[in-house]
């Protein structure tokens, strides 16, 4: 068994939990996953979700005991996403030794990229909010949920500022998930 | 004073739905991912099964994970050693008169057996 670290679980300890996933945790991974990718256009939900096993199991992304398993994947998935937009806007990270033979005026540090998000990230981001807020157009209430989500506004919050009851707001953040949910089955890919 | 972007707007959004998955009921998420339970399903299990058989791969084989030991004491190994000569018609000649003929001292056994145990494609001693 390997030891990956005080406070995370073994590569064997990761392969255990995946073999003990139910199917409704099947469900709720493959909804994450659907989720996920909206966040990142082009990028396919079982590409995300195999590429984020895969590197679960490698130990490339590692199990923090703390978590949940279930978490824990949500977590390496959104990772994951995150990576997949940076790589597609800001090219593939170019190593020191690939500098070799380049304008010696062009300092490395201007090639590096940065995690900072750029003006094209936030461009993409922004797209991406635009985007989910246009599938809701005619629906206020939803869009009410989205607006107070995004900004980190807690449910009652939302409720309060839109006048939504708690039937209201449950309904509609139920639209909400599915839309997001079925968005790439029934509209096709939004790139 | 904490900088907001789109993109955190974004992640707080999606990250909120989540949230709600992660809450829902077994029953009503399979409902709610149909045919996508079992595709993830499929995922997950094509990949835990690769990573097994690739575990596998550097493992010993099996018969030498469970490879017999030569005995701790005198009496034990004469006795293994009686039994090797018994079952495996493959042994030398010489050793089989030897061990037979009582002339062999518990060094020389001991020795003899070591050999035999960590030949790799030997049938099992016991």
């Amino acid at each position: 068994m390997q030891a990956v670290g005080r406070d995370l679980a073994t590569l064997d300890e990761v392969a255990n939990a995946l073999r003990a996933l139910s199917p409704a945790d099947h469900a709720r991974l493959s909804l994450l996953a659907r989720v996920r990718a909206r966040q990142a256009p082009g990028l396919d939900w079982q590409d995300l979700l195999q590429e984020s096993v895969a590197k679960a199991l490698d130990g490339r992304r590692q199990w923090p005991r703390r978590l949940s398993f279930i978490v824990f994947l949500r977590e390496t998935m959104r990772s994951e996403a995150s990576e997949y937009v940076r790589r597609r806007i800001a090219g593939p990270v170019i190593n020191e030794t690939d500098l070799a033979g380049s304008d010696p005026d062009q300092s490395p540090f201007n090639l590096a990229v940065c995690s900072e998000p750029g003006p094209d990230r936030i461009a993409e981001a922004r797209d991406g909010l635009a985007r989910v807020r246009s599938m809701f157009a005619d629906d206020q209430a939803v869009l009410a949920v989205i607006a107070g989500l995004a900004i980190g506004a807690s449910p009652e919050e939302i409720q309060r500022a839109a006048t939504l009851s708690a039937a209201q707001y449950a309904a509609a953040q139920k639209r909400l998930r599915r839309r997001l949910i079925r968005h790439d089955e029934n509209e096709g890919r939004t790139e | 004073m904490t900088i907001s972007y789109p993109g955190q707007d974004l992640d707080r959004l999606l990250l909120a739905c989540e949230d709600a998955i992660l809450e829902m009921d077994d029953k009503a998420v399979l409902v709610e991912a149909g045919d996508a339970a079992s595709a993830a399903g499929a995922i997950v299990g094509r990949l835990v099964a690769a990573h097994l058989a690739g575990a596998n791969d550097v493992l010993p084989p099996r018969r030498a994970a469970r490879r017999t030991r030569v005995p701790g004491n005198a009496r034990s190994r004469r006795q293994m050693l009686g039994r090797l000569v018994a079952s495996r018609s493959g042994l030398p000649e010489r050793v089989k008169v030897a061990f037979m003929s009582g002339d062999m001292d518990d060094s020389e056994i001991a020795a003899l057996l070591e050999d035999l145990l960590s030949a790799p494609d030997e049938p099992d001693a016991e």
